[in-house]
């Protein structure tokens, strides 16, 4: 057993918030390191001690392995949750964590390498018998040649950045005209993104549903699965709504699934909590990719199984365990989460950013709110646009869209615009609402995100503007709604 | 149950006016202090493409005096990591251009200014 009395978060907003729940909850202080752009969230007020590593720009704060080993050093931490995202997948910083003794909240150096490489992936995942989706990964990178392959797999085709994640340096090529521009393309994201072009092609399945397993190794070998989660509903390769377990997926499946995660994890020896994705199509499925770190939406395993991940990753970490038996392992209910983006949804997603007004988050039985910045905060345009996740929990599924239907409703956020109407949106959709959605729903559904929002209140508007005082921020509001039998209230808002 | 209650929640962010009412988050923004309602959303074909938001210029398609048309992609921008392709809104030619690749940019400024062909 090792002790960790002082662990350093090497990440920002809502993870970092939940990192420190768990670590106050075990007794652990915790160091947060931030950019000089993060000062004013959530994570930088709870958190022990802040320790700054450098500018907003992420080269040379977040993803800065030398700043951020450095930083935990500096506060006496013992060991560094890297959260997700930016050096959570990296090997290096595993590798340099463990050169400077300290403990890296994620699996071993190996399997960090492994599975971030897609290509050895896919050969130790064939080796266990799981099949991969048909592709090309070839050290040849010209692009003439990766046309060339494109054709061989034949369209559509997705391209995919080698060092990927996150939806980002993936094209989609559905002609062989497209194919250039779409593989330069990818290549520059993947560059800027990963500091890596290399590439690799794969059919594009567009009937197909995004499944993926939660698997978890603790530090004695054992490796459990926490069933699975549906991410179906993307918009660019970026999950928006997830849920679990899977809307619509047959038993057999399920098992067959779940077994060849188990299969994939213990060949890996791998530690810690993990995520194996796969495209499920008709009765077949293909695994696509092994996330070496916590998942954006654990909370919706969390929410059904009863467990906590990040708990479970620190307590693996410090070599302590057992933590579960498989058995005991059983799913309850169905849990939901929408991610809520800095954007707006009338203008293909635009990033707004800007300082945050007031904000409510409408508590009530099985809903969780996981966010980072609160009122008066900024969004800032440094970083990834998400803002805050919303999660259900209900008995069944259709209870719980419309526990999330309710709860986006009384969410109010100003300053800047959300995807909520968005979120809305795909909530009220037939194919959602059916299960049957697979990951073509957003570009077959809302290819060109919202029309125009449906004014919520002309004479509302007139009468606020009629009370409003310009000269105060305070803004007071009385009268008759426009349903002409409602008296509406008066609602005061001050702005701190 | 003839009566019942509808809440508002309010707030006025400099020129903006933010309120939620049945569900729905809505942005005015007042434009003059005589409290003349504008609309944020602009959906008038200026012929000039502008940065949506802060971030850098990673391609550029055309050229000055290239002929485009409405809905082509004339600039790729990166903002939080992410490509965003801006298109022409009218078809036309191309009058300026106002930015390198690689250069960063501004909300707001006009990066692409487009003479509307003429259609008889």
């Amino acid at each position: 057993m090792k002790t960790i009395d002082r662990l350093a978060i090497a990440n920002r907003g809502e993870v970092a918030v939940r990192i420190i729940h768990a670590c106050k909850e075990l007794g652990i202080e915790t160091v947060l390191l931030h950019s000089e752009a993060d000062v004013k969230t959530l994570a930088y007020r709870l958190c022990d001690k802040p320790v700054c590593i450098g500018p907003a720009a992420v080269n040379h704060s977040y993803l800065n392995i030398e700043a951020n080993i450095q930083g935990a050093l500096s506060a006496d931490a013992e060991a560094i949750h890297p959260g997700f995202g930016f050096l959570s997948e990296n090997a290096n910083f595993a590798r340099e964590c463990e050169k400077h003794n300290l403990i890296f909240v994620g699996p071993n150096v190996e399997s960090i390498e492994l599975f971030g490489d897609k290509i050895s992936a896919k050969n130790l995942v064939q080796k266990v018998g799981v099949k991969t989706v048909p592709g090309y990964q070839g050290e040849n990178q010209e692009t003439k040649k990766l046309i060339e392959e494109c054709e061989r797999i034949g369209f559509p085709v997705i391209v995919k950045a080698a060092a990927g994640g996150g939806g980002r340096g993936m094209k989609i090529v559905r002609k062989s005209t497209e194919a250039e521009e779409a593989i330069e393309s990818a290549k520059r994201e993947a560059v800027s993104a990963f500091g890596s072009p290399i590439v690799f092609l794969e059919k594009y399945l567009d009937q197909a549903k995004h499944i993926e397993v939660q698997i978890f190794g603790d530090h004695m070998g054992n490796i459990y699965h926490l069933y699975e989660r549906e991410c179906s509903v993307q918009r660019r390769h970026q999950k928006v709504i997830e849920e679990s377990l899977a809307a619509v997926l047959s038993d057999s499946l399920r098992d067959k699934i779940l077994q060849d995660a188990i299969n994939i994890g213990r060949a890996a020896k791998y530690k810690g909590a993990g995520t194996i994705e796969f495209l499920v199509q008709d009765d077949d499925y293909f695994f696509m990719e092994m996330n070496t770190r916590l998942q954006v939406e654990h909370p919706v395993t969390e929410m059904v199984m009863g467990v906590d991940l990040v708990k479970a990753q620190i307590l693996t970490a410090s070599q302590r365990g057992p933590l579960w038996t498989q058995g005991d392992l059983i799913p309850r209910g169905h849990a939901i989460e929408c991610r809520v983006y800095a954007e707006d949804p009338y203008h293909q997603g635009i990033p707004s950013t800007g300082p945050l007004g007031g904000m409510f988050w409408p508590q009530g039985p099985g809903r969780r709110f996981d966010f980072g910045i609160e009122s008066g905060d900024e969004v800032t345009p440094f970083y990834d646009s998400m803002i805050a996740k919303i999660i259900v929990w209900d008995e069944t599924r259709i209870r719980a869209i419309q526990k999330m239907r309710r709860t986006l409703q009384e969410t109010v956020i100003f300053g800047i615009k959300t995807n909520i109407p968005y979120l809305l949106a795909i909530l009220e959709h037939h194919e959602f609402i059916s299960g049957k959605m697979t990951t073509q729903f957003i570009s077959k559904y809302f290819p060109s995100g919202l029309k125009h929002p449906t004014d919520c209140g002309e004479e509302i508007i007139n009468k606020i503007k009629t009370e409003i005082s310009q000269e105060s921020s305070t803004v007071t509001v009385g009268g008759k709604s426009n349903s002409t039998k409602n008296p509406w209230a008066e609602s005061v808002w001050e702005k701190i | 149950m003839d009566q019942t209650w509808h809440w508002v929640w309010a707030e006025k962010i400099k020129n903006q006016l933010w309120f939620h009412f049945k569900g729905k988050t809505q942005c005015v923004e007042f434009k003059s202090k005589k409290n003349r309602r504008e609309s944020t959303e602009d959906f008038i074909e200026t012929g000039e493409i502008k940065a949506p938001m802060p971030g850098k210029i990673k391609k550029i398609f055309k050229v000055n005096g290239d002929s485009v048309t409405k809905g082509e992609t004339i600039v790729i921008m990166e903002a939080m990591k992410m490509e965003y392709s801006l298109e022409a809104d009218v078809d036309g030619t191309i009058e300026e251009i106002d930015i390198d690749e690689n250069s960063q940019v501004n909300v707001g400024q006009i990066l692409v200014k487009i003479t509307k062909a003429k259609h008889d």
